[in-house]
């Protein structure tokens, strides 16, 4: 479908329905949320009827949600010791090595049992399509790192991690995309950057990108989208075909593992619709984990998770933070928008509606990892942790553009439309009110107890049945920290056992995590698109401090 | 893992749409009456103890959880209630249940058994006062008046107490008569009312020296009140009430000031309680009837006047109201609003609002009128 996927330029039929649809996430959040405290003061019986409710499934979702993160986990950890190299160069003979594959045992522990099977699952589905592989020779991948204040302490590693993979460097381009408007150290680091990798990779080299571009707001999709067409006219120069190349577009302090780039030209390679894909890895925060406060790391060891069990629902996964996916599409789609902040969701919606609901996320469990949110000191790392959190929240930015493009197409399903439009609508309405609900309002009915409730049954039953539920999500928790614990990368500190344990403590911060990085940031930003009042893109502060 | 997502997902769905129903009705107080298979509306008791950790049983049988505890899921009508705990009488009570309704027994005094008596002195005294923690035992004669200090854990088992006289022999005090004290809960001041050599006196004691500082105060009293009051956090004014007139008597200024019955502090608060606890001391138990800021509260003898407030009605803070009480039913008049409001001592019953018919005009009595 031909669609106008941005804000900009609409007709004004179309922009009033875009402000229509702007206006009704926040005010549908702010409504539950007043609707609840009217009810907990006037009405506290059906307040209490309504939020042991909203419990009940609150408790569900997260005990749900713990046994995929489980399982997930799981995976990733079967899927840690795979040799994709070996599995992509098999791909390329693929029926002898189909049968070979069936006839062959692989391996005496379950985790790789489990893994062959996954794999030979694959192998069968993409035989059965009949589709042809591209050759892995032929396969490039074009990385583009947009910059524009992130220096080579940020930069280096991020470039070293991928000079250390196990795929052939030279079918590896990498461009850096940096903003003319950077400061000259800067642009000098990156042109440093530059000269040290030309010879590693295939090609390594720098699209700046305008100051001022006319229909362009300052976002990173405007200059992911130059590089971009750049690097188009670069592989129709070499003649290879955007069909065979792979983008990956990747924050600056994306470090890969060395394993990256292999499984994802293995999952590329497996993918019957690989052209009409994009491809999700499990990102995680441990670049600098041990150099931030303990409710930073909470967050963003949170956020691992959250992709870690959306990972296991592909029909629902949209794209998230840095991705890869098919170049063709890429360009095929007009590039990532240059008008929105949420350049990483809004990519795969921008691909969805191009492609009439033909295309999907292949979840990776393969880890890249990146910085968490991190300045100068405690309070401007708070307000650092919470200005990246708003600027996700901002995602709700593709609602109102999503829904016009679902009102409009006829070849998407209706009961598609229904369900992708109920999850993008109660995922970010339940993101703003939840953790208001569960640690404020949810007490309002008793703090707020006249006599004729404070005389009720239903006043005295409410405590009892939350502790259950609140009893039943600390197992949640305790499940959690576990995994935290294993996942988290060692410290090159002495005594990282206390710092361990410290951890596991930390999370006792989340209620107080779920309202002001979670609830909070969330409703302020569709408030803020309610009133019209449009966020600028903003760098997050990345600090790396050496370790002792 | 898509299929067993799903799968897990629809069994989620089916559990949420099983226990959401039945989770909201049990909070509700409704439950499956598992004899006849029907729904019944229950309600509950709150039971705390003073002591805690007391046992519970409701008609026979123990509840699983020591008090502070609630006993759910109870049938309408009355269940009989024993609280148990070693070493203290067992508290026992018929108490109605009322469908989807709490009934709260908070703060149970248990009594013991056996009281831990000490025996601090043979003397023989009239009256004894407790001032903070000091007390004062009071003999006819100013002379004979004793004033006690716990040491070393005060009147703890383990202390030990200093007896001294308030007057010593040499005193020009010593030989009076003593008429009345005067004390506030938890001050620390002492006012004794006393016939020294045939004249009235008024005596200012600050226990809070030792030994005490006693001042003389007769020249600050234009007659004699019939009742005096302070407030345990004011140390420099005390409140005179006599027949037609408050005053407040500075004591460090020595300074008389008209006061109105309106402006008396709020921490004094016992204007409208004395009026109350002189003329309604309300039903056989003789639960006590306090008018507290905008609340009537009733305070049930049983629980010590701690405990079990029911508010049974508001009225505006600064109104003058008039109480009666007739079978059971406390009527009281707002003059704000002429309104004759009634209601129901026992608790839960709504307020009754109804204006008042001439009929029922009852009379205010002068007295009244000018506190």
């Amino acid at each position: 479908m031909i669609f106008h996927y941005s804000k900009e330029n609409l007709k004004p039929r179309q922009a009033k329905l875009q402000r229509i649809l702007e206006i009704l996430p926040g005010a549908c959040s702010w409504g539950v949320l007043l609707s609840l405290i009217f009810l907990s003061i006037f009405y506290p019986f059906c307040a209490a009827v309504l939020i042991v409710a909203f419990y009940l499934s609150w408790i569900m979702r997260v005990l749900y949600s713990t046994f995929f993160l489980v399982l997930s986990y799981l995976q990733l950890n079967i899927e840690k010791s795979t040799d994709w190299m070996r599995r992509i160069h098999g791909l390329d003979h693929l029926p002898d090595y189909l049968k070979e594959t069936r006839s062959k045992k692989f391996g005496r522990h379950w985790r790789q049992r489990i893994s062959h099977q996954i794999h030979l699952g694959q192998l069968n589905k993409i035989n059965e399509s009949k589709v042809p592989i591209p050759a892995s020779g032929e396969i490039y991948h074009l990385v583009i790192f947009p910059v524009i204040k992130e220096g080579r302490d940020i930069l280096e590693p991020a470039i070293e991690a991928i000079s250390r993979q196990n795929f052939p460097l030279k079918q590896i381009v990498i461009v850096f995309a940096l903003e003319e408007r950077a400061l000259p150290p800067i642009h000098k680091a990156v042109n440093e950057l530059e000269k040290k990798f030309k010879d590693t990779f295939l090609e390594c080299f720098t699209v700046v990108h305008p100051a001022v571009v006319p229909g362009e707001a300052r976002v990173k999709g405007a200059n992911a989208t130059c590089a971009g067409k750049h690097a188009a006219a670069y592989f129709q120069k070499l003649k290879i075909p955007f069909e065979n190349v792979i983008i990956s577009c990747f924050d600056a302090d994306t470090v890969v593992s060395p394993q990256y780039f292999a499984c994802l030209t293995y999952h590329f390679m497996v993918c019957p619709d690989r052209l009409r894909a994009s491809f999700q890895p499990i990102p995680v925060y441990h670049n600098n984990i041990w150099n931030v406060p303990g409710f930073a790391r909470v967050v963003e060891t949170g956020s691992s998770f959250y992709q870690l069990i959306e990972a296991t629902n592909p029909e629902k996964l949209v794209t998230f933070s840095s991705h890869s996916m098919s170049f063709k599409a890429l360009v095929d789609v007009d590039y990532w928008p240059v008008d929105m902040i949420s350049d990483d969701s809004a990519i795969f919606w921008k691909a969805y509606i191009h492609y009439d609901g033909h295309y999907q996320v292949i979840p990776m469990y393969v880890t890249l990892s990146m910085d968490v949110a991190s300045a100068q000191n405690w309070w401007l790392t708070v307000k650092s942790v919470y200005k990246q959190k708003q600027r996700w929240a901002w995602g709700v930015e593709n609602f109102p553009i999503v829904m016009r493009a679902f009102l409009k197409s006829k070849k998407i399903g209706l009961y598609e439309r229904l369900r992708l439009g109920f999850k993008l609508f109660e995922g970010h309405l339940s993101w703003a009110t939840s953790g208001f609900i569960l640690s404020i309002i949810g007490w309002l009915p008793i703090i707020f107890a006249r006599r004729e409730f404070a005389t009720s049954v239903v006043y005295y039953n409410v405590p009892n049945i939350t502790n259950t539920i609140f009893t039943l999500g600390f197992l949640s928790v305790c499940v959690t920290i576990v995994l935290s614990l294993t996942i988290l990368p060692k410290s090159k500190i002495r005594y990282r056992w206390l710092f361990k344990i410290g951890h596991a403590f930390e999370w006792l911060m989340v209620p107080f995590i779920l309202v002001v990085f979670s609830a909070l940031p969330a409703l302020h930003a569709q408030t803020r698109l309610m009133l019209g009042r449009y966020l600028e893109f903003w760098v997050t502060d990345k600090k790396r401090i050496p370790l002792t | 893992m898509l299929l067993l997502r799903k799968i897990i997902f629809y069994i989620f769905f089916l559990i949420y749409l099983i226990l959401c129903p039945l989770i909201v009705c049990r909070m509700l107080g409704f439950v499956i009456n598992p004899l006849t298979l029907r729904i019944i509306k229950t309600g509950l008791v709150y039971i705390s103890t003073n002591p805690p950790d007391a046992s519970v049983f409701i008609d026979g049988r123990q509840a699983p959880q020591n008090t502070p505890t609630v006993l759910r899921d109870l049938s309408p009508g009355e269940h009989f209630i024993r609280v148990e705990l070693t070493g203290y009488n067992d508290w026992e009570r018929n108490i109605p249940i009322v469908a989807k309704k709490a009934t709260v027994l908070d703060n149970i005094l248990l009594i013991p058994q056996v009281w831990p008596i000490k025996i601090i002195s043979s003397q023989s005294y009239q009256n004894i006062t407790v001032a903070r923690d000091i007390l004062v035992a009071t003999n006819p004669v100013l002379k004979d008046i004793d004033i006690y200090r716990g040491t070393g854990g005060g009147f703890n088992e383990e202390g030990t107490y200093e007896k001294t006289p308030l007057f010593t022999k040499k005193s020009v005090y010593a030989d009076g008569n003593l008429l009345r004290s005067f004390n506030a809960p938890q001050s620390p001041y002492l006012l004794l009312e006393a016939d020294i050599k045939d004249k009235h006196k008024f005596l200012w004691v600050n226990l809070n020296e030792n030994p005490p500082i006693i001042e003389d105060i007769s020249d600050l009293f234009v007659d004699i009140p019939h009742r005096i009051a302070w407030d345990n956090a004011d140390n420099e004014n005390i409140f005179a009430f006599y027949a037609n007139n408050i005053y407040r008597i500075n004591i460090k200024d020595k300074a008389i000031y008209f006061q109105s019955p309106d402006s008396l502090p709020k921490g004094l608060g016992q204007r409208s309680t004395e009026i109350i606890q002189d003329k309604f001391l309300i039903n056989d138990n003789n639960d006590l009837l306090i008018r507290g800021g905008a609340q009537i509260k009733i305070f049930p003898k049983e629980d010590f006047g701690s405990s079990r407030e029911y508010d049974i009605a508001r009225s505006k803070p600064s109104t003058n109201m008039y109480f009666e009480e007739r079978n059971g039913e406390l009527f009281y008049l707002d003059n704000d609003t002429s309104f004759l409001y009634a209601a129901q001592i026992l608790p839960f019953k709504p307020i009754l609002n109804i204006p008042i018919p001439d009929a029922l005009r009852f009379t205010v009595p002068k007295k009244e009128q000018t506190l």
